[in-house]
This record gives C-alpha cells, structure tokens and sequence, in this order.
C-alpha cells in the first residue's frame, strides 16, 4: 500500500505510546483516523492533543478482549466513516513480570487474552467486513522481539508474542488474493505506558503470582523510558513496511543480522552438539547485548531491591536467585 | 534425564496415537504411567492393550481444558502413584482445517484452548508440585512443524504451537535450577487420529467456518495414514529427553531443517529478503504441483480445507497447507 489519503485506520491501543504516534505519522498521511483504547484519560488526552493539531480523529472506549464491545465498535467505525476500515492496526498490549514458574492460570489468562486473544478478536471482528468491503487494505500487529525469545522473566507475554507472529504468518499469505497485506512490528522496547498495564487488569484475573506494585512499576517506567524506541519514530519504521509490502519489522540497523542471531539457538537446540554450542553462545551474546545498551546508567541495575521480576513474597518455593525478564545489571564501580 | 525406571509419568492424549506410543515406550523403558484422555473408548482400548501385556497403568479420563478436573487428575496421581509426575507429557492435540480468514472466534476458542491452553494447564498444575517434590523431572511437550511455519489453512493450530515452542524454550531456562528438564517435539504428521478431533469439540464451541465432515474426517484418516510411527516417534523423543535436546525435530538433518525455517522468517525483515522468500515459495510450490504427495490425495474431491459453505466471500483458492 503506497497511498494512504482518505484511509479509514482503526488503532487499538490508539490513544497512547505505540498506538498514539502509529495514530500521529498516519493522520499526517491523510488516513482518517479511529483510535480505540481501555483507558478513559488516555482518549481524552489524545482527543485534546488532536484537537490542537486541528487533526480530526474518532475515539471508542474499548476492551479488546470484549467480544460484543468489539463488534459494537466495528459497527460504528462503519456508521461514521462510511465503511469498514481499509487499515486495522493491532497495537494495544499489556505485560506483567515474574518468574516462568510462578504464573498463575490469571496470569496467563489476562496477557495471553489481551496480547493474543486481542489480536484475534480484532481480525475476526473486521476481516469478513474489510475482504466484502472489496477495498484490499492492511492489517498490522505489533508483537515484539519477545516473541522471538524465550523469556523466563515474562513468559505469558513472550508465548503471546510468538503466537501472534506465527498467526501474522498465516494471515499474511492468506490474505494476499484479497488485496489485503500483512506486517508484524517486533521491537524490542516502546517508550509506552505498558508499564502501567496492571491497573487494567480486570479484577477477575487479578490473582497473580508475581510481585507487582508501586516500586515495580516505576522501576519498569524508567526501564522502557531509557531503551525503548519512540513511538512516532517506530510507526514512521512501519509505515515504510507497508509501503513496501514487508511482512517483519525489525527495528534495529541490521534487521537481518540482529533476527539470525536471535533465531540461531532454535538451530542449536535441536541436537546434543548444538545444545552445548548454545551454552557457550548465551555469555557472548548477553556481552553483545549489554554493549549495545545505551550509555549511561544501566537500567536494569536495581531490579532486585525493586523487587521487579520476583515472585509472589508467599510462593517460597520460587527460587529467589534469578532477574526475570533482564539482564544481569552490570557490576556498576 | 537419563534413567526412567520407576518414574512416575503423566501423559495427556495418552490412548491413542502420538500419547500412547509414549505410553509403550516409556512403560518399557520402566516409567510408571499415567495415561489421561478425553475419549473413553481410547482409554478402555489401551487398558486392554496394557492388560494384555501385562503392564501396569493407571487411566484418567480427563479435558485438559477444564482446569478444575485437571487439578482432581493431578490430586488422583498424587494417591495412586505417592508423589507427583517426574515426567510430565504435554501431548494431547486436536487440529481443524479450513482458510484463515474464515476462522471464527470458536475455531480459535477450541483449537488454542485445547492445544495451547491445555498446555498452559499442564503446566501450572504440575509444574509447582513437581517443584515442591524436589525430585526434578523432566516436562515433554508435543508441538508441531506447523509451530515452526506458518499456514494459511489451519492458522489456530499454527499459532498455538508457536506459542507452546514459545512456552517451553521459556521453562527450559526457567526450570533448569529446578533439575527439571524440558524437551519440545516438533513432528510433522503423526500416525494418528487427530483427523476425528473434531469429535470431541464441545458443543458451546461447535460454530466453525470451516468445511468438516464425514468426507474431510475421511480424507485426514487417509492424510495421516502416512505419517510417522507413533512408537518410533516416541523412541526419537526419548532419545532427545536423553540428550536432554530442546527441539525433538524427527527427521535426518534437524539442523538443516530448522536453518530453513529460521532463514524464512529472517528474509521477511527487508525488502530484499522478501523477494528471495517470494521465489523459494514459488518454486516450492511448482516442485509440490509437479509431485502431489500421495497424502493429499483427493482432498480437493473431499472439501477438505474449505470454507463452510456459506461463506461465500472467501475466495476458494483450492486446499492450503
């Protein structure tokens, strides 16, 4: 897709971090634009920053992992704009932080039911509209490097992330004979407010068993803030995928390079000699991988007195040792 | 791990198919098996088979989608067997084909709950027990190829076991302190009948867009007759739980295979990669028209593949693999 003026885009997450400047670079576009998002202030913030803008943009209030709500918001996408959207952007996402083996069903249940559960309802809900609508069209998921990785510090989340990767898959040569194109966006970090994700979680899965509060929120905010991307800056990487038909982003110089030595350990894995390869491998890579950081204070230095990544303070069964989700922080002195 | 006598092992789908060729070999290896399965005319046909041969194993029929009875299972095996599995088998599965863009929200429901939500299940029942045992032990899931491409014909399945391959990389790291280790087999067709589970989807979920009936149940029989041995594949899975090796890939060259698939996803991130990936498929394809597979034959006669009938915006593009 080349040409976006007069686009009708639907966004979810649309009214803050990845959504919002995804919701930015493509109203500049000429894309009429919907934002949908689980958060009240949000849209108000959003709504009042386009309205500055003099940017005209529609809001819904909306939870993606509801169903009816989702096909209600579809409906009137249709009444105000006339049609179903040509572009649908799968953007919103949560996450939480704790050892693999202290996650909870809840915990599964709440990331896996947004970040892939999500996804799905948002393409069943609009493809059967976009494919009788006969206008070709784009639709787009922001997964994560995650997705490609294991994680023991935030497994629900990286399980969902690998699962909308391969759904993408499936959907991107699905859909070719319709017109319709397929990107996956994997970045690492977004400077977003997925760090705030707890205070959506429906009080029905609230059970968790990893430790989240206050401390741990702030400690993962300045995470994100120091090595993740900027949104508008991500969007503008998606849409020249897009415009190029590519199905992966990766954003990082050598896209290529950096998935290959993601990628390399699921080819170690597979035999004994590989197995042991891999071992060596992880020290160099995680070197690699703390050079590339930024400069400055290393921000995953304190996790442990943060108590980020730990789990539940009753599940004395966990062992204590590991920094889920991060690197070891380096010996700081 | 390298020695399986006495070891308490718990399979689920362990009647019939890729489960109860686990069952044989690991019951002669010398585990203790548990077989859990949703259809009991499979499980009365394996205690019979067992019987015979005078093995012991103790049965539960159990939907590893209810999470409820899953944790009575696990309470059960704690009675019969005086501690929890040693050795836990992720591998009950259920499949269904038809055109990603007709999929529904209950194809997706029953598909990924039952193959990555069962899983998911196993996982947090078993997992805290076997810790707390402090015995370590080993957790051996079943995934799939098709986790490892992405298909345009059954798509719920492709993206639960992504996910599932995802799940278990992820314990691997994590239960390594633990002493538990954790192998992911990736088989593509097994010797099976995975082509009748849609017997057993749950009439809540029964609203598919997909053609299934008789005929395509059928065509899977014959589909699947050529996949591989349920014991042999075990025998590979065991010799991987050996070796303690992540991805249990059954084939000759697992390496080579598993450069392919990660040299595909790696062409998709620039512009150039995607034109290369675009020609490999097209030659692929030309190469598998020029050989039809005998396993694919008479799916086109038999529906399999297609949209339910009434879907008439879905483009029949012919059955997709």
């Amino acid at each position: 897709m080349k040409d976006f003026t007069g686009k009708v885009l639907f966004i979810t997450g649309g009214a803050s971090g990845a959504g919002l400047g995804q919701a930015k670079v493509f109203s500049e576009a000429g894309c009429r634009v919907c934002i949908a998002d689980i958060r009240q202030d949000h849209l108000d913030e959003a709504k009042a920053y386009f309205k500055e803008k003099k940017v005209k943009v529609h809001t819904i209030k909306l939870d993606i992992t509801d169903r009816k709500a989702y096909a209600a918001a579809a409906d009137e996408v249709e009444k105000v704009f006339g049609s179903p959207p040509d572009m649908l952007f799968n953007t919103a996402g949560v996450n939480a932080f704790g050892p693999a083996e202290a996650s909870t069903f809840e915990d599964f249940d709440w990331v896996i039911g947004v970040d892939l559960f999500g996804v799905i309802n948002g393409i069943v809900t609009f493809l059967p509209r976009m494919i009788k609508a006969g206008k070709g069209g784009y639709i787009c998921a922001v997964a994560s490097m995650g997705g490609f990785m294991p994680s023991t510090g935030c497994t629900p989340y990286s399980v969902a992330k690998a699962g909308v990767i391969m759904l993408m898959e499936c959907y991107y040569q699905a859909l070719k004979p319709y017109g319709i194109g397929v990107t996956c966006v994997c970045p690492g970090g977004i400077k977003s407010n997925i760090d705030q994700s707890a205070l959506t979680r429906p009080k029905a899965l609230a059970n968790t068993g990893y430790n989240t509060d206050e401390k741990t929120m702030a400690f993962e905010h300045n995470i994100y803030q120091t090595v993740g991307i900027e949104p508008v800056e991500l969007a503008k990487m998606l849409k020249k995928a897009i415009e190029d038909e590519q199905f992966l982003v990766i954003p990082s110089p050598d896209p290529e390079g950096m998935l290959r030595m993601t990628l390399e350990r699921l080819v170690n894995y597979t035999t004994p000699e590989g197995m042991k390869r891999q071992e060596g491998m992880m020290a160099k890579r995680m070197e690699e991988m703390r050079q590339r950081m930024p400069q400055g204070p290393n921000p995953y230095a304190g996790a442990a007195e943060a108590g980020w990544g730990a789990a539940r303070k009753d599940l004395t069964w966990v062992k204590p040792t590991r920094m889920a989700g991060a690197p070891p922080p380096k010996k700081e002195k | 791990m390298k020695d399986f006598a006495g070891k308490v092992a718990f399979i689920t789908g362990g009647a019939s198919g890729a489960g109860l060729g686990q069952a044989k070999v690991f019951s002669e290896a010398g585990c203790r098996i548990c077989i859990a399965d949703i259809r009991q005319d499979h499980l009365d046909e394996a205690k019979a088979y067992f019987e015979e041969k005078k093995i012991k194993i103790h049965a539960i029929k159990l939907d590893i989608t209810d999470r409820k009875a899953y944790t009575e299972a696990a309470d059960e095996v704690e009675k019969v067997f005086g501690s929890p599995p040693q050795l836990l088998f992720n591998t009950a599965g259920v499949n269904a084909f038809g055109p990603a863009e007709a999929s529904t929200f209950e194809d997706y429901d029953w598909v990924m709950g039952v193959c990555l939500g069962g899983v998911v299940n196993g996982m947090v029942t078993f997992v805290p027990r076997m810790i707390k045992a402090g015995k370590g032990g080993h957790i051996a899931t079943t995934a799939s190829m098709g986790g490892l491409m992405g298909t345009a014909g059954c798509a719920p399945y492709s993206a639960a076991k992504a996910a599932v391959i995802n799940l278990m990389d992820s314990y691997h790291t994590a239960l390594k302190p633990y002493g538990i280790g954790v192998s992911c087999l990736c088989p593509g067709g097994i010797k099976t009948n995975i082509g009748e589970s849609s017997y057993t989807r749950p009439k809540r979920l029964a609203k598919s867009g997909y053609n299934t009936n008789e005929k395509t149940i059928e065509f899977m029989r014959h589909h699947y007759s050529f996949g591989i041995d349920p014991v042999e594949l075990a025998r590979i899975f065991k010799k991987g739980i050996e070796d303690d090796v992540l991805y249990v890939l059954p084939m000759p060259e697992p390496e080579k295979m598993m450069e392919n698939i990660v040299g595909r996803m790696v062409n998709y991130t620039t512009a150039a990669g995607m034109k290369r990936q675009e020609e490999a498929n097209k030659k692929r394809m030309e190469e598998m028209m020029k050989n039809p597979a005998p396993m694919m034959q008479g799916a086109a006669v038999a529906g399999w593949g297609k949209a339910r009938e009434d879907l008439t915006w879905v483009k029949n593009t012919g059955p997709r693999t």
